[in-house]
């Protein structure tokens, strides 16, 4: 069985099974955001960041890794919608099923249909750069439904670390080109990547 | 809403600032005021469960980890 290995960008060989992706570009709700050659998107101050045209006929799965290291504002929600064509797609087609564990206590979430989206769970401003969320997208760009998966981990102001698995999948059938991140509070600061899975691999 | 191109000299892509109407910004609002309003129902829930557990243990009379030394 043969190990892939995990592509750094500038250095992209043939075989890598993960490939960092960039956008065609990004648009950001308020603040800034820059995009760098190894498709590393910087924002910040921004109130939602959206990232145009990552996914394609190039790759069917992808992660995206989110780092914030600053947030403004109450303790707040972040939430993810897909994007196709430059919106945002916030009809009712996202459904979702989250585990939320703390300390010993674990709660779980019915599972909720017709959302406008999927949630993000808590980022707290006084540990933001505690915050880390891990998503799978599947198919995105494929004429299917698509999947989603997410695992965050991210601490309470008073430290409660908390951690948190969501799946769910959104009834889009047609291709989607992008996605979009946005707060409940006033803004965030931090770093998102893009990665697609090399196809047959 | 409308598009304002920011992209800053070292970004390899375009970027945009989106500029909202009125509309679009009380609609943004309302949305973010159901969010918050989620998270902030699950964190209750959450809350309730943990008090009614710290509830049991203490009229058992034991400590969170007395009572997981006896299960484990």
């Amino acid at each position: 069985m043969s190990v892939g290995r995990l592509s750094t960008g500038a250095g992209l060989s043939a075989g890598a099974l993960v490939v960092p992706v960039s956008p065609a570009s990004v648009s950001v709700g308020s603040g800034s955001a820059t995009v760098s050659g190894n498709g590393q998107i910087s924002f910040s101050g921004a109130s939602s960041v959206s990232i145009n045209n990552c996914f394609s006929s190039t790759y069917d799965n992808y992660r995206i890794i989110i780092n914030p290291t600053a947030a403004v504002g109450t303790d707040a929600t972040l939430s993810f919608r897909y994007r196709a064509s430059g919106s945002d797609i916030s009809t009712t087609t996202y459904t979702g099923q989250r585990i939320v564990y703390f300390g010993t206590t674990i709660v779980a979430s019915t599972n909720v249909t017709g959302n406008t989206l999927h949630s993000l769970s808590l980022i707290s401003t006084s540990r933001a750069n505690q915050y880390y969320a891990n998503i799978e997208v599947h198919g995105p760009f494929l004429p299917r439904k698509k999947n989603f998966r997410v695992d965050i981990n991210t601490v309470g102001e008073a430290g409660t670390f908390y951690s948190e698995t969501h799946g769910g999948w959104n009834d889009t059938t047609t291709s989607v080109d992008g996605f979009s991140i946005f707060t409940s509070g006033t803004s965030i600061t931090g770093i998102i990547r893009v990665y697609g899975y090399a196809n047959g691999a | 809403m409308e598009l304002v191109e920011i992209t800053p000299i070292e970004s390899v892509v375009p970027v945009y600032l989106e500029v909202l109407t009125d509309e679009e910004q009380a609609e943004r609002d309302e949305q973010q005021a159901a969010m918050l309003a989620e998270q902030e129902e699950r964190e209750a829930e959450a809350a309730a469960k943990e008090e009614l557990k710290q509830a049991a243990l203490a009229r058992l009379g034991l400590s969170e980890e007395e009572i997981k030394a006896i299960f484990n």
